[in-house]
């Protein structure tokens, strides 16, 4: 048979980062194709590039044997590829019909035929095998179904191949089930579906071959039957994974300075518990959704709803009573995932983003002193080597390396004791990445504790003293440095 | 020193500075009575009432936030004034008028900040609450005011300048201090940058956004009592426009609506480019509706050509 899409050795690099190298891969129709590997493998840039979003450097892509470009997305769905986002794109206040057909509704401009309209959703929706009234509203609908109206909206623009983003980490049990069955009745009426996820389990079973990528790379497409665990991991996680020199092991027993004695959230976080010690850097891993992210907003006091208790420098502190005012105050800062829209003001100059978590240290009794305020954001340029005409420059005007280093900054403006660093190298090109890395390990030095959540795991090695690895909200494991690897983490993050 | 409030670089990104100094010379040639200090103090003693509630309002935008009921406000405390004069004195009303005004700014800003509602639609209801309380208070007709005090504050003069511009003068210098000079300034522009941020910095977001509106509510109250002591009567309907005027005058001056940035002497020049342009229009004869028309379409001038220009910067940031 003959694959309906073949892509011949795309390229893509974006400034500092090149993201996709000469990535070859064939699609066959009525095929279910597994991609694994860890976040920013290039999973998603290819995608992409795939369904028109983005432009390739170099390559071609060749749909039913004739080579094509997808200039928009649109022209890749009119084609019959059709994507579905992590993110859905509905309109949340509109029915499912209406978003199914949006912008095509049947009927004239002046008139919709909503009869037809409605059977035709109807249609669609069964054909996804979906127990969903096509008058509903989309706000109403549950997770899953709104994933069943993306669906049948790939379908409806006649889609012969549907690549699905991770459509399986906001599903679990019966929803998943149903997702699968959709699934098949896709391959069954001829469609390919491109099967994007984290858990190798489901990959396992539903993907009649898998392909792995690795730092922009295929590196090997294989059918099920050859398919097992060990192989998927050793090929997500590469042979060679340290670039580093790995952290010396440390410093005997130093106090603890951050003890959590329980926390949970919700369903998303069942009784953690750790330690952090002065002068510590410990590596929280774990998938995204996993709940890494929300033990370190529930530590700055961001997550309303968190229960539980733990100790300060010995002193009792319970997460209902937590604020981020009250963290700083206590000496715990965090560096948030999102530094444009919560870690600066893009458009307000670089010093006052570097004070603005402690006027009181550049003023007296409430009146500013620009000389002390310049100077000390001056200290801070010259001690993390921020790459600015001067600090009055806005961090818009920044590359994300050097906007990352203002953010630091502004943590450390604040003498915190503990800084939790959530991200901290995200969108950050390879040289920026070695100096945060120094800063992070200099922090330390000087005995500050800090909490490090990447989900770049190659990286959570070299730098941090232990490892704790979350899945499903709950410690999963914990390693010390010198016994970590990425296959063991990735073990216990995956299942 | 401090670039992005300094002067030079406020000239230098003022488009409606531009505007007021040609509308200011074009004036100055139409008609030979503009340039007179009689004219020009009569200019800015109009200007002071709505100027002095632009302050207050330049704090909400600044935070990121709007407040529609300073017109109703206004009123309110004319009438209120009015009302309360024979019963205790012009001191002590006035001082009741600020303080409602006060009140009023807490009421909101607890709504606003704790509730999480959105201020455009909760100053749109407690401006229809002031507006029914001024009416209910006067018995929807003006009420006469006869007392010396309250007529020296609006009509009075020091130094051969009226009171009124004294009080708008003082007020400009704190305000423009304040967000210049101190953490409280800071803040506010930090929490309009960027609430999230603000947050997370460890700003007690709500606090700062309450006396916002508090500083609001203050300035539409005493620009009450001003428009009282200036005619010396209070009307109900008097602030039927004055809250989208002053937020015209906000915007035109170069205050972000989003917040964060802008200032206080953005907004004088925003205030002073409509006082200006009424002004020469009411010189020349134009009648008033036409000055409505051209007010709009000067307002849309502005506008436009401030998103212009910073599309303009935007694209030229992209290329580099």
């Amino acid at each position: 048979m003959e694959p309906i899409l073949r892509i011949k050795g795309i390229s893509k690099s974006f400034p500092g980062v090149q993201a996709l190298r000469n990535v070859s891969l064939d699609i066959f129709p009525a095929e279910v194709h597994g991609i694994v590997g860890a976040n920013g493998a290039g999973k998603s840039t290819l995608m992409k590039v795939l369904s028109g979003v983005i432009q390739p450097d170099a390559g071609e892509i060749v749909w039913k044997g004739a080579q094509v470009r997808f200039p928009t997305p649109l022209a890749a769905q009119r084609q019959g590829i059709a994507i579905i986002h992590q993110e859905f794109s509905l309109v949340p206040t509109l029915s499912v019909a209406e978003n199914i057909f949006l912008g095509r509704l049947a009927g004239k401009p002046w008139k919709v035929s909503w009869r037809e309209l409605y059977d035709e959703a109807s249609a669609l929706l069964e054909r996804v095998g979906a127990k969903v009234h096509p008058k509903t509203l989309v706000r109403q609908l549950r997770i899953a179904d709104m994933q069943f109206v993306e669906i049948a909206k790939a379908l409806s623009f006649r889609a012969e191949i549907v690549i699905m983003d991770e459509p399986s980490a906001v599903l679990s049990g019966p929803e998943l089930q149903s997702l699968f069955r959709t699934i098949e009745h896709l391959t069954q009426s001829g469609v390919g579906v491109v099967y994007i996820s984290h858990r190798l389990e489901e990959i396992t079973d539903i993907c009649e071959r898998i392909s792995v990528m690795r730092d922009g790379q295929v590196v090997e497409t294989f059918p099920r039957a050859e398919a097992n665990r060990e192989r998927i991991i050793r090929g997500i996680a590469g042979a060679d994974i340290q670039e580093m020199e790995r952290r010396q092991e440390s410093q005997g027993a130093r106090e603890v300075v951050l003890d959590v004695v329980n926390l949970s959230l919700g369903h998303k976080l069942t009784n953690i518990r750790f330690s952090l010690r002065r002068g510590e850097i410990l590596g929280l891993a774990g998938l995204v959704g996993s709940g890494r992210s929300e033990i370190a907003r529930s530590l700055f006091g961001l997550e309303k709803n968190a229960v539980g208790e733990f100790m300060l420098n010995n002193r009792r502190i319970r997460f209902q009573q937590w604020s981020p005012r009250k963290a700083i105050q206590h000496g715990i800062t965090m560096l948030p995932e999102d530094r444009k829209n919560e870690g600066l003001l893009l458009s307000h100059p670089m010093y006052m983003n570097v004070t603005m978590t402690r006027l009181p240290k550049v003023s007296r009794k409430g009146w500013m002193q620009f000389r002390r305020e310049i100077l000390a954001a001056e200290n801070f340029v010259e001690r993390l080597r921020i790459k600015a005409p001067s600090v009055h420059a806005r961090p818009l005007t920044l590359s994300g390396g050097n906007q990352q280093k203002v953010v630091f900054g502004k943590c450390l403006f604040s003498e915190p004791q503990v800084l939790i660093l959530d991200e901290p190298t995200r969108g950050v090109d390879i040289g920026a990445r070695q100096e945060i890395y120094h800063i992070i390990r200099d922090l330390a030095a000087e005995g500050k504790s800090i909490l490090l959540i990447s989900s770049d795991w190659a990286e959570l090695m070299p730098l941090c003293d232990r490892i704790i690895v979350i899945h499903e909200g709950k410690v999963k494991a914990e390693f010390h440095a010198h016994e970590a690897d990425v296959e063991k983490i990735m073990q216990a993050a995956l299942n | 020193m401090n670039r992005t409030l300094g002067v030079g670089a406020f000239i230098r990104k003022q488009r409606a500075l531009l505007i007021l100094v040609a509308g200011f010379i074009a004036s100055s040639f139409a008609s030979p009575y503009f340039l007179t200090a009689d004219n020009l103090l009569n200019l800015v003693s109009q200007a002071s009432i709505n100027g002095v509630i632009a302050l207050g309002m330049t704090f909400v935008v600044l935070s990121g936030e709007l407040d529609l009921s300073v017109g109703a406000l206004n009123a309110f405390s004319g009438v209120l004034v009015a009302r309360l004069i024979p019963v205790c004195g012009a001191g002590a009303s006035m001082i009741i008028a600020i303080a409602l005004g006060a009140l009023a700014g807490v009421g909101t800003g607890w709504l606003v900040a704790r509730l999480h509602l959105n201020s455009f639609v909760v100053t749109l209801c407690t401006m229809f609450v002031f507006n029914g309380l001024a009416l209910l208070l006067s018995d929807s007709r003006p009420v006469e005011i006869d007392n010396p005090v309250l007529g020296a504050l609006g009509t009075g003069a020091v130094l051969g300048v009226p009171v009124l511009i004294w009080i708008f003068a003082v007020l400009c210098a704190t305000a423009w201090y304040v967000l210049r000079y101190t953490w409280y300034g800071r803040n506010v522009l930090a929490v309009g940058g960027g609430a999230k941020v603000a947050e997370l910095t460890g700003i007690a977001v709500h606090r700062y956004k309450i006396s916002v509106f508090v500083i609001s509510g203050v300035c539409a109250a005493l620009g009450g009592i001003m428009l009282s002591g200036l005619l010396s009567s209070a009307s109900p309907t008097v602030g039927g426009s004055t809250a989208l005027s002053v937020i015209t005058s906000v915007v035109v001056g170069g205050t972000s609506l989003s917040g964060g940035e802008g200032g206080i002497l953005q907004t004088v020049v925003g205030l002073f480019v409509f006082a200006v342009l009424s002004n020469s229009l009411s010189l020349l004869n134009v009648p008033s509706f036409n000055q409505t028309i051209i007010e709009g379409l000067v307002l849309v001038v502005v506008v436009g050509w401030d998103y212009f220009s910073r599309r303009m910067a935007a694209l030229s940031r992209l290329a580099n």
